[in-house]
C-alpha cells in the first residue's frame, strides 16, 4: 500500500498536469493579488477594504475551489483508469498486492497530493491578502480544510469511476456532479428567498447526494468576517445571496459527509475487487 | 543469477488445475483445462491466436476469476497473494510506467515484493544487465522500443529471484538476438531450478525451450505431454538394395511402404518396430545401408491437432 502511495505522489508530481495546475493557481493568486491591490488603491487601507476584500476573497476562493474540484476530479481519474487501461496495472497487481491495497495506496498518494496542493495554494492565497490589504478572514485553517475535504470527496468518487470508466469519462461525470450540486445548492438559496418549497428540497436532496456544496458552503461560513455574520444574523437570515452564508454547517451534515467518502472509498475497491483484467 | 533454488518440489506440482473453465458472456474463452506442471519444468503453452492461452494465465495469476473449476499455483489457491510473492510475470500487453526510468520501474517492483532498499537496487541492477539494458537504466521507458520495453517485461519478471515465471509471448517484439537472449535466461532460470510456464504460438521457440508442452485450440486442451510424446516417430527413411516386391509386400504389417530406387519409405510405423523391420529386410535378402526415423515437426503435430481451421 506505502509502495503504492509513494508511486501514484510520484506519477502525480512529475507527469506535466499537475505543473500546468500549479501554474493555473499561482496565475490566479497574482492576478488576485492584483486585484486585492487595486482595491486598496481605490478604497484606502481602512476597515471598507477589508470588508469588500473579505467578500471578494470568498470569490477567489469559490474559483479556487472550482480549480481544486478539476485537479482532484482529473488526477484521480488519470492514476487508475490508463493504468487499466494500458496494462501497466497486469504487472502490478501480478504482485502480491491485494485489490484493497492497491485502492487505498491510490486514495493515499492522492490525498496526500490535494492536501499539499490545497494548503499551500489556499495559504498562499491568504498571505497574498494579508499583505496587499493587511484583512485575514476568521478561521482560515478550517476554511482550507472545509475546501481540501471538498476536493477528496471528489477525488474519491472520481477513484470510483475510474475503476470502470475511462479517465475523461470518469473526470467530467465528477465535474458535471460537482457543478449540478452548486447549481442546486443556489437554487437552494434563491427556494429560501423566494419560500419556493421545492426548490429548498433541491437544494436539500442536492447536498445530501452529492456533497460537495455543502463543504463548499461550511468553507464559505469559515471566510465570512464576523461583522457580516452579526448583521446577517441579526435580520433572522441563513444566507444573503449564494455567495453569503451566516450559519455554520450541522455535525450531522459534516457527519453524513464522512459516511458518503467512506461509501464511495468502499465501493471503488469492491469495484477493483470485482474488476477482470 | 542467483545459486540453484532450495525450494524445489517435484512431488508438489507448480501448476495443478482442475476443470478450468471462463465463459466471458456467451463465449467461452478456456473450457474444462486440467493439466498438470511440475516443479523446474519448462512448460510450453501453445496455442493459435484467441485459443484461450492469455485467459488461462490471468485465472493462474488471479487477474481474472473462473467460472468454473479449481486450481493451486505454488501450492495456494488461484489468486492468493503468497503465492504471487514467488511469480514473475511478463504480460502478453507488457506496458510499463513511462514516466519512470528502467531502474524506478524494477525498484517499484522490487518494493512490491517487499525487498529492502539495498536489494531492490542490486536485483534491479542485475536484472537489468541480464537482459541486456544496464546501459538504460537511467532512462524513461517512454523512450523505450517496443522491443527494449519487452526486456524491461522480462526484467521485471525476474525481480526477486522468483520460483515460477509467467511469460506471455515473451518474444512478440524482438529481433533473432533478442529471442535467443530469452531463450538463454528460461535456460538459466531452468538452471536455477524455476518454473517457467512459457504461453507461446511460436513453436520454434517452443521447441528448442520446452520440457513439454500441452496445444490449446478454441479454450480446450488438444494434446498435452513431452516433446519426445508428442512429436513420436511417424515413419522411417531406409536406403536399400536387393529388396524384392515379395518383400515389400510383406512390409505392410509396419505401416505403408513406399520404394523409390534404393530410398524405402515406411509411413506410420512405430519406433519399437524399426529394428523388426530391419530384420525382416535382412531375411529377405535385401542389403540395408541407412535407417533413419522420420518425426514430426512441432507445426506438423500442431497444425494436425490444430485440424478443423
Amino acid at each position: 500500500m506505502r509502495a503504492i502511495a509513494l508511486l501514484t505522489l510520484r506519477e502525480m508530481l512529475r507527469r506535466r498536469t499537475t505543473v500546468a495546475i500549479a501554474l493555473a493557481v499561482l496565475l490566479v493568486v497574482s492576478l488576485s493579488g492584483w486585484a486585492f491591490h487595486a482595491l486598496v488603491s481605490s478604497l484606502g487601507p481602512g476597515g471598507e477594504a477589508k470588508l469588500f476584500a473579505s467578500e471578494q476573497l470568498v470569490f477567489v476562493m469559490l474559483v479556487f475551489s472550482g480549480i481544486l474540484a478539476l485537479a482532484a476530479s482529473f488526477l484521480s481519474a488519470a492514476a487508475v483508469a490508463p493504468e487499466l487501461e494500458s496494462g501497466v496495472a497486469l504487472s502490478l497487481l501480478a504482485r502480491p498486492l491485494t485489490r484493497l491495497r492497491y485502492i487505498l495506496g491510490k486514495w493515499i498518494g492522492l490525498a496526500a497530493l490535494i492536501t499539499g496542493f490545497s494548503l499551500v495554494t489556499g495559504g498562499a492565497e491568504f498571505l497574498t491578502v494579508f499583505g496587499v490589504v493587511g484583512y485575514t478572514p476568521p478561521h482560515p485553517a478550517l476554511a482550507l480544510l472545509a475546501l481540501t475535504a471538498e476536493a477528496i470527496l471528489l477525488m474519491t468518487l472520481s477513484l470510483f469511476l475510474s475503476t470502470r470508466l475511462p479517465t475523461i469519462t470518469s473526470a467530467i461525470i465528477s465535474m458535471v456532479l460537482f457543478f449540478l450540486a452548486w447549481m442546486a445548492g443556489v437554487a437552494g438559496t434563491i427556494g429560501n428567498e423566494l419560500h419556493s418549497g421545492t426548490l429548498v428540497r433541491i437544494g436539500e436532496v442536492a447536498q445530501l447526494v452529492v456533497p460537495t456544496n455543502g463543504l463548499w458552503q461550511a468553507a464559505e461560513y469559515f471566510l465570512e468576517p464576523s461583522s457580516v455574520l452579526v448583521l446577517g444574523q441579526s435580520l433572522g437570515r441563513t444566507a444573503e445571496n449564494p455567495f453569503i452564508v451566516l450559519v455554520p454547517q450541522t455535525a450531522a451534515f459534516y457527519g453524513w459527509a464522512v459516511l458518503w467518502l467512506l461509501a464511495f472509498l468502499l465501493l471503488s475497491i469492491w469495484s477493483m475487487r470485482r474488476r477482470e483484467l | 543469477m542467483p545459486e540453484r533454488l532450495s525450494f524445489m518440489d517435484y512431488e508438489d506440482p507448480a501448476i495443478r488445475t482442475e476443470s478450468l473453465s471462463k465463459r466471458y458472456g456467451r463465449k467461452a474463452a478456456l473450457s474444462d483445462l486440467t493439466m498438470t506442471v511440475p516443479r523446474g519444468e519448462v512448460f510450453g503453452f501453445l496455442g493459435p491466436n484467441g485459443a484461450g492461452k492469455t485467459t488461462a494465465v490471468k485465472l493462474l495469476l488471479g487477474l481474472a476469476r473462473p467460472t468454473a473449476g479449481e486450481g493451486l499455483v505454488l501450492g495456494e489457491p488461484l489468486g492468493a497473494v503468497s503465492a504471487r510473492q514467488h511469480i514473475g510475470y511478463l504480460p502478453e500487453l507488457f506496458r510499463y510506467q513511462d514516466w519512470l526510468t528502467a531502474q524506478e520501474v524494477l525498484e517499484a517492483h522490487g518494493a512490491l515484493l517487499h525487498l529492502s532498499r539495498a536489494a531492490r537496487r542490486t536485483e534491479a541492477e542485475s536484472a537489468l544487465s541480464v537482459v541486456g539494458l544496464a546501459d538504460r537504466a537511467k532512462d524513461r521507458v517512454g523512450a523505450f522500443s517496443k522491443g527494449m520495453q519487452q526486456r524491461l517485461g522480462l526484467a521485471v519478471a525476474l525481480i526477486g529471484s522468483p520460483q515460477m515465471v509467467v511469460l506471455d509471448e515473451p518474444t512478440s517484439a524482438l529481433d533473432p538476438v533478442g529471442r535467443h537472449d530469452v531463450r538463454e535466461i528460461i535456460r538459466h532460470l531452468k538452471q536455477r531450478g524455476a518454473t517457467i510456464f512459457l504461453n507461446s504460438h511460436l513453436l520454434s521457440e517452443v521447441e528448442l525451450v520446452c520440457d513439454r508442452v500441452a496445444v490449446l485450440d478454441r479454450g480446450r486442451v488438444a494434446a498435452e505431454g513431452s516433446l519426445e510424446e508428442l512429436l513420436a516417430a511417424t515413419g522411417a527413411q531406409i536406403e536399400v538394395e536387393g529388396l524384392t516386391a515379395e518383400a515389400l509386400s510383406d512390409l505392410r504389417r509396419f505401416g505403408e511402404p513406399r520404394l523409390r530406387g534404393t530410398a524405402l519409405e515406411v509411413e506410420g510405423i512405430r519406433r519399437v518396430e524399426v529394428p523388426e523391420l530391419v530384420a525382416a529386410l535382412c531375411a529377405s535378402g535385401a542389403r540395408v545401408y541407412a535407417v533413419e526415423l522420420r518425426r514430426a515437426t512441432l507445426e506438423e503435430r500442431f497444425l494436425g491437432l490444430l485440424g478443423g481451421h
